[in-house]
């Protein structure tokens, strides 16, 4: 007797694994899109011991007030308008033109952070504005910085 | 009448879909490659500007909602919310103990009171924390009206 065996095809069915794998792929999109991954940065500046003595040099003062306004070197101005008054803080003779006053940003405590950031991102952009040489030199000095430093050295910060 | 004989068998209507998955896949290697694990999912208005600078993969996070709650995670894991700033200069000092050049994310609500940025900004530079970057979105031209 003769037993005849019918085999069953070897297939793997693959059909559905397109369904999984485009699930997987719409999890992955939806989840990019809504992460921010850039923003702006700042180096914090390195503490140097062998430079002791503090040389009080000219600085351009940029306060945030609480409502939102800003205030540069005590004169209200809007925001646009400080590229344009910074023009005038060009050291004399610099080709290319370089800016080598720093510039200090203090918001007040009670300002929302959006202002802080728009002046910030103002600020940023005065290199290019301006076509300056290189970057303003931006400082971001803390509450407590202004108290124990600055109180210290006798420099006037309202 | 006439008529048509069929000769032989017509093929099933079929459409190969073998190589579909290897297209997809493709695609989600891609995806995992260039996807950035998000780790803090707490949801705040990011102030907008035109400057911004790639922050770093798997850099420390700090974040601060409307509310005030402030969450730390060191970069792989989960956010968790911490009671006070002084929290913050801890967790900062030991992040950075283990790596001293890790950069620190703070991303906070554009209406979130200056102070208490001004406070997460200290307690990091009081930890030695090299490189900050402050989150943001992308300023657009509707932004500046």
């Amino acid at each position: 007797m003769r037993m005849t065996k019918k085999r069953a095809s070897a297939e793997i069915f693959t059909g559905s694994m397109a369904d999984v794998t485009f699930l997987l792929i719409i999890y992955f999109m939806l989840t990019m899109a809504f992460s921010s991954t850039k923003g702006l940065d700042f180096a914090v500046p390195k503490e140097d011991p062998t430079r002791s003595e503090v040389q009080a040099e000219e600085a351009v003062f940029v306060q945030v007030r609480a409502d939102g306004s800003y205030v540069v070197d005590n004169k209200p101005m809007p925001l646009d308008q400080i590229a344009m008054y910074l023009r005038t803080k060009i050291d004399p003779g610099s080709n290319p033109p370089v800016i080598s006053k720093p510039v200090i940003l203090r918001p007040a405590p009670q300002a929302p952070y959006g202002a802080m950031m728009d002046a910030f991102d103002e600020l940023r952009q005065v290199k290019s504005k301006l076509n300056l040489a290189k970057d303003l030199n931006i400082t971001l000095p803390t509450q407590r910085e202004v108290e124990n430093v600055w109180g210290a050295l006798g420099v006037l910060i309202q | 009448m006439l008529k048509f004989r069929q000769v032989g068998q017509r093929p099933d209507p079929y459409i190969p879909t073998a190589s579909m998955a290897d297209i997809v896949f493709l695609l989600i290697i891609f995806f995992v490659i260039t996807y950035n694990i998000e780790v803090d999912k707490v949801q705040v208005q990011l102030p907008r500007t035109l400057i911004r600078e790639d922050v770093p993969r798997e850099s420390a996070y700090v974040s601060v909602d409307l509310q005030g709650v402030i969450r730390v995670s060191a970069g792989k894991e989960t956010a968790v919310p911490v009671p006070s700033v002084e929290e913050v200069q801890s967790f900062a000092a030991d992040v950075v103990a283990r790596d001293p050049k890790h950069a620190f994310v703070v991303k906070a609500d554009k209406g979130t009171r200056y102070q208490v940025v001004d406070q997460i900004i200290d307690a990091l530079k009081q930890a030695k924390v090299q490189t900050i970057y402050l989150l943001s979105e992308q300023r657009t031209v509707e932004d500046q009206g």
